[in-house]
């Protein structure tokens, strides 16, 4: 599905997995929608590539059923489309911080021994 | 500049951009393409109500943070632009166009050069070394096959190629037998680093 372009740099591929998790445990925190979760993410930085590629993941979640959305009215302008976790989500979620937490540690762990202090 | 005239521009400024997007965005299901340029169109429109609608400058920060359509498009999984139909015919012209006809050299150009497989760095070697090599191939051949026929000198375009006039530039046979080797090297090593990347790509791809 995605494709690789020579020379990306390796940590595009891993932030584009743990991009979609972090969109799902700022969902955790309520129901938001696009234009926020673009301002929230964009703001911690690295996160996404840009404001806009939050959308195609956005999309792919809602595909897999981990995210569903409503439309609601919006007093500044037209209906907003807000995004809200699912169970599956919420699992997805539980799993991966599970596992991130296991593999962050080893990496950490592995790196540091590597460095010469 | 009246506040009309770059309200207009401002419009057009997004105008260009959701369009640029709708572009990249071919090759990605109709649905999946229209939720993501809805979304988008919403973003920036949510991103536009707190600004002079004639601003076009903040337009222009605006739709920078939204970030590149071709990004967008490959997070969305469209396949990048060009076409990878005829790549493996590349390497092949580019190694044997010159000497049987320009034209397939063309040809191997115009693959090397539209096909996304490869880098620019590799376009540029692939196009520019080879030749170089070619050259290098000519002219150290030709003084070994001088050196071996004793400069017979009756055939008029190597005799002047070759140097056999005491005018012309004279190699010694080492150095005419590196620029053998070194020129075959730099003709055929670029076509087959080529080779070895589009089969790379393919492997990742399939």
């Amino acid at each position: 599905m995605h494709y690789m372009v020579p020379g990306e740099d390796m940590l595009a591929q891993v932030r584009r997995g743990v991009a979609e998790q972090c969109v799902l445990a700022l969902l955790t925190r309520g129901e938001r929608y696009g234009f926020e979760l673009a301002r929230e993410l964009g703001a911690r930085g690295r996160i996404i590539a840009s404001e806009g590629t939050l959308y195609p993941l956005l999309a792919r979640l809602r595909r897999n059923g981990l995210v569903e959305t409503s439309w609601q009215e919006s007093t500044a302008g037209p209906p907003r489309r807000y995004y809200r976790l699912t169970r599956d989500g919420e699992l997805a979620l539980a799993s991966f911080k599970k596992q991130w937490r296991v593999f962050r540690d080893a990496v950490e762990e592995i790196l540091s021994e590597g460095s010469p202090e | 500049m009246t506040s009309r005239q770059s309200a207009g521009e401002a419009d057009k400024l997004v105008r260009r951009y959701l369009a640029q997007l709708d572009a990249a965005l071919r090759g990605v299901d109709a649905s999946r393409r229209e939720e993501i340029l809805a979304e988008v169109r919403g973003h920036i429109d949510e991103g536009r109500t707190g600004l002079d609608p004639g601003d076009a400058a903040s337009v222009r920060t605006l739709l920078d943070r939204v970030g590149d359509p071709a990004a967008i498009a490959a997070e969305a999984g469209a396949p990048p632009p060009g076409s990878r139909r005829w790549d493996a015919w590349a390497p092949w012209l580019i190694i044997f166009g010159p000497v049987a006809s320009g034209l397939g050299w063309i040809a191997g150009m115009l693959i090397l050069w539209t096909s996304p497989t490869w880098s620019r760095r590799d376009q540029l070697i692939a196009t520019f070394v080879p030749l170089a090599g070619l050259v290098a191939l000519f002219f150290g051949l030709v003084t070994v096959l001088r050196a071996a026929a004793g400069c017979p000198g009756h055939v008029p375009a190597l005799h002047a190629a070759a140097g056999c006039t005491a005018k012309g530039l004279t190699l010694p046979l080492g150095v005419a037998i590196l620029l053998v080797v070194a020129g075959l090297a730099a003709h055929l090593l670029p076509p087959i680093h080529l080779m070895r990347t589009r089969r790379q790509q393919r492997s990742t791809f399939a």
